[in-house]
């Protein structure tokens, strides 16, 4: 009995998914019947397979994906900053600290840093502001013409005016010799009215202040604590 | 009677594909729920899993080979947004697809208006000698014809052969009616023949 033409032109617009293989099993079993009985099918059919070859070779040269990827991952960083804060470390207080719009420019590689590679640069910082040289006496030599033995390096919060720096600045009878430099750090000279200054003494005591961020001896000497090892 | 052909043709069983097995079974909703999460390291994972076939696809459908990546970014960049609220309804390729071929179009569109198509030398030097047309290899001549099919019918001709999806799938992945697909590719195949004669001259015969 001759199909009817119904029948054909269903099966002619199934052929491309009988090439394919995608069709499922009653219109597969429907389409290759079909094919059996009608030579202009099989043509089309051989068609098929030259369009899909010319299809699969004409295209875009195989590429790494990681450039775009990257580029992707920074539009949600930045799209996200919240989300990508939190996959980030934790900011030190001291990275928070640097951070803060009033602060010169910080190296970054510092920002994350801990205290004793901060207590170096704060130094050298709070040094370089007045004499570019002395950064390298200070690693070196116990003492120079410009740091004392007595000098402490001190960093007071931000929202310190200039009453309670001067107060905070009484409790150990200390006066300003530099600074501040651009992280805000002052050299503070502790007065050795007559004995031995307890320079050990005034940093506890500025420690013990609650807007005191960093207090710290200016000379290595004078910070046994941290051992022959740590001292910058 | 079958039982198995009976249980896939109920009328209730959830979104399943040809083989009867439901999407969520697709490894990739997997990735997806993670991603739903926030979980970057998912997203990367799906982007490096379905980059090249979002490359070729793009590229189909907007002839334009600068402008991928950001498609294919801007496409995966609605995945890392829909991924919470979305329910596999499809196999993931096909999602993804779906939504890159909307952004492609749309980039194609803008192209068609604004520009002349650059990427018809080739097309222009078959027409403009015929006696060169040995030089051309046939798959360079399907290659130039297949450019010159609107890219709606591109998009269908690159999904059914070289991605080889069901013709459900590409409903799904288009948006349409099932037979509108399986009309589109019958009128592209068609143009293709007519292009194929035209970039050839009428005495060549046609791949058929």
């Amino acid at each position: 009995m001759p199909e009817s033409t119904d029948a054909h032109d269903t099966v002619q617009l199934l052929l491309p998914w009988f090439a394919n293989g995608s069709l499922d099993d009653t219109e597969r079993t429907r389409v290759a019947a079909h094919l059996e009985a009608c030579a202009a099918c099989r043509r089309q059919l051989e068609d098929e397979r030259r369009v899909a070859a010319a299809v699969r070779e004409s295209a875009l040269p195989g590429r790494s994906p990681e450039p775009a990827l990257a580029g992707l991952m920074a539009t949600i960083a930045a799209r996200e900053p919240a989300a990508a804060k939190a996959a980030a470390p934790s900011p030190t207080f001291w990275s928070r600290w640097f951070a803060r719009p009033s602060a010169a420019p910080w190296p970054m590689a510092l920002a994350g840093a801990g205290a004793l590679a901060l207590v170096a640069s704060v130094g050298s910082l709070a040094f370089r502001a007045q004499a570019p040289n002395a950064y390298h006496v200070l690693s070196l030599t116990p003492a120079s013409k410009a740091v004392d033995a007595n000098d402490i390096h001190l960093v007071m919060a931000p929202s310190v005016d200039p009453a309670r720096r001067d107060a905070i600045l009484a409790i150990v009878d200390g006066r300003i010799v530099d600074g501040p430099n651009s992280v805000g750090a002052y050299t503070v000279r502790i007065a050795a009215s007559g004995g031995p200054v307890d320079l050990t003494g005034a940093l506890d005591r500025l420690r013990g202040q609650p807007d005191v961020l960093l207090a710290e001896a200016a000379t290595p000497l004078a910070m046994p604590h941290l051992g022959p090892d740590l001292a910058p | 009677m079958e039982l198995p052909a009976a249980a896939s043709l109920a009328p209730d069983t959830p979104p399943a594909q040809a083989d009867g097995r439901p999407f969520a079974d697709d490894p990739d909703w997997a990735l997806v729920a993670r991603i739903g999460r926030r979980d970057q390291a998912a997203l990367a994972l799906l982007y490096r899993r379905h980059y090249d076939r979002l490359c070729r696809f793009v590229y189909r459908v907007t002839n334009d080979a600068s402008g991928v990546d950001d498609i294919v970014n801007a496409t995966m960049l609605v995945v890392w947004d829909k991924a919470p609220a979305t329910t596999p309804q499809s196999r993931v390729t096909t999602w993804i697809l779906g939504i890159a071929y909307r952004k492609a179009l749309k980039a194609a569109e803008r192209s068609r208006r604004t520009e002349h198509d650059p990427l018809d030398e080739m097309d222009d030097a078959i027409a403009a000698d015929d006696s060169d047309l040995r030089r051309f290899e046939a798959d360079e001549v399907a290659a130039a014809a297949l450019r010159r099919l609107p890219p709606e019918q591109r998009a269908v001709m690159e999904l059914v052969y070289h991605d080889q999806m069901a013709y459900q799938d590409i409903a799904t992945l288009l948006g349409c009616p099932e037979n509108t697909v399986k009309t589109r590719i019958f009128h592209a195949r068609r143009k293709l023949r007519a292009l194929w004669r035209e970039l050839t001259g009428a005495a060549a015969t046609a791949p058929a």
